[in-house]
């Protein structure tokens, strides 16, 4: 068969609209693409792939039973061939996804490309940094050390100081009133099965829209320049996942992950602390009241998922002034200052 | 009437039995799709059993030193125990924020302290410094024969391992 029959013989099973690469992958892009910062934006999704990579290998020998958790972790870390590798990854990759997704929306929010008409790419795109949180708690909550375990204990009980619908989130959330054998069984299905459902569906939401909408001109820049998608801009992208690979790996090797000791439930350790992307809110809490703390969070989230939407009232009442940046900043200069605060404590 | 009927030819018959239609297959996807949902959340939702005053046998008095405090672990709980001046104290030793273990560390200023937090209380079991929200609650102590025990509120939990 000849290549062209074979050509045919294959659009013909997958009938594409005609010009389909020309919509798709030959895409024109603004030549402010072309520097590498953005081509960031591709990198959460690169680190994603690699979570359900290492992720699905790590279930292979995980049990998610209180009296077996730990004990499995070690095994995974010093035992089964190539596991410290696994999980060194998985862990990596997890605070890597983190910074990349925090890198991605500060340029959003700098270049405000969260503007009208695509406030709703966003709203998904902050959903999708909550989850990211969310499975970075529920994946912490399963390696089951000392840290681990009162880490879950603090994070969870927090929700149960919402009033009325506070304590039943906490039971569905612990499937009980107390972290008990369920919570872990709980945790465990949120993070290998609810959340990474939910975020396939929104990284689809996020990418389609982002595609549909096109990429903006960058705000005082006039060159028409343009250049395609395919190949110049994924070569790009596909270039930082290398780079961020080959980094992971030569970190891990270098620094294999670690295990505290087992968690009891008896015993809170005197120096507990989550992960350092929860510093800002752990400093927070610990030098504001828990309601304060508590309303705080609850507004400083709905905030983020409005900012498009606030960002155009203080450019109707003040215009021109970019009020809403400085607003912005104000907010990183705060968390970073909790940050580096609860660090060098 | 009749000119509305005539704006709208042929509206009537089919479109409203459409409609109709609609609306009904539409509620009964609702009723039937939330009915399912209430189900799965009711499944997913554990049962809480109700709290129960037990009492359990806390060690030994003089394990506590005078003015002093230690926190024990009684199986169904932790509790704090606290000599002020002579008279034993028995508390919750959960701490009031979230939920981490106080523990004794009796200075002039505070009798338990969090580590989580920096979470201090007193004697009284008195919120004295720290974010916690509300004093450490309080359970009624009893010392017989030497012997110290609590009376303490528990729920059991839903599954045993
Ligand atoms: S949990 Fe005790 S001070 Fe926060």
């Amino acid at each position: 068969m000849s290549l062209s029959a074979l050509k045919t013989a294959v659009a013909e099973r997958i009938p594409l609209p005609p010009g389909w690469r020309g919509k798709t992958l030959e895409e024109q892009l603004p030549i402010h693409l072309k520097t590498w910062i953005w081509a960031l934006g591709g990198t959460p999704a690169v680190l994603f792939i690699v979570q359900v990579v290492t992720g699905v290998l790590l279930t292979f020998y995980y049990v998610a039973q209180p009296m077996h958790a730990y004990e499995s972790v070690r095994q995974i870390t010093f035992g089964v061939r190539f596991g410290w590798l696994v999980r060194g990854l998985h862990q990596a990759a997890s605070q890597l996804m983190i910074v990349a997704v925090l890198l991605h929306m500060i340029r959003v929010f700098v270049t405000r490309g969260y503007r009208r008409p695509r406030e709703v790419t966003w709203v998904i795109g902050v959903a999708l940094f909550l989850l990211t949180l969310g499975l970075a708690f529920t994946g912490y909550a399963l390696v089951y050390d000392q840290l681990s375990y009162w880490a879950t204990t603090v994070g969870t009980n927090m929700i149960a100081e919402v009033p009325v619908v506070g304590p039943p989130m906490l039971y569905m959330l612990r499937g009980g009133a107390d972290v008990n054998p369920q919570t872990l069984t709980r945790f465990y299905n949120f993070h290998i099965g609810v959340i990474p459902t939910i975020f396939v569906v929104l990284i689809a939401g996020h990418i389609l829209l982002v595609r549909l909408h096109g990429v903006a001109a960058l705000e005082g820049d006039r060159r028409a320049d343009a250049y395609p998608f395919f190949p110049d801009h994924v070569l790009r992208e596909a270039a930082v996942a290398l780079v961020v690979l080959i980094a992971m790996v030569v970190y891990v090797t270098a620094v294999p992950p670690e295990l505290g000791e087992k968690a009891d439930p008896n015993l809170t350790p005197s120096h507990i602390r989550p992960e350092w992307y929860f510093f800002p809110s752990y400093r927070w809490l610990k030098i504001v009241p828990l309601q304060v703390g508590l309303w705080t969070s609850v507004a400083f989230v709905i905030g983020m998922f409005f900012w498009p939407w606030t960002d155009a009232v203080l450019e109707r009442i003040v215009p021109g002034r970019r009020v809403g940046t400085f607003v912005g900043i104000g907010f990183w200069i705060v968390t970073l200052v909790l940050l580096l605060w609860e660090a060098f404590s | 009437m009749d000119s509305a009927a005539n704006a709208v030819p042929r509206a009537s018959g089919s479109d409203r039995r459409e409609f109709v239609a609609d609306l009904v297959l539409s509620a009964a996807g609702i009723v039937g799709l939330g009915g399912l949902a209430t189900r799965f959340l009711q499944y997913l939702y554990p049962v809480v059993p109700p709290e129960q005053v037990i009492e359990v046998a806390a060690g030994r008095r003089d394990a506590v030193p005078a003015n002093g405090g230690i926190v024990v672990n009684l199986g169904v709980g932790h509790v704090a125990l606290v000599d002020a001046g002579g008279e034993l104290r028995a508390f919750s030793a959960v701490c009031t924020h979230l939920g981490c273990i106080v523990k004794a560390e009796p200075t002039d200023h505070h009798a338990l302290y969090c580590a989580c937090h920096g979470g201090m209380f007193d004697r009284q079991g008195e919120v004295v410094g720290g974010p916690p929200p509300r004093p450490l609650p309080r359970y009624p102590v009893e010392v017989r024969d030497g012997q110290v025990f609590v009376k303490v509120i528990v729920r059991p939990p839903v599954l045993t391992a």
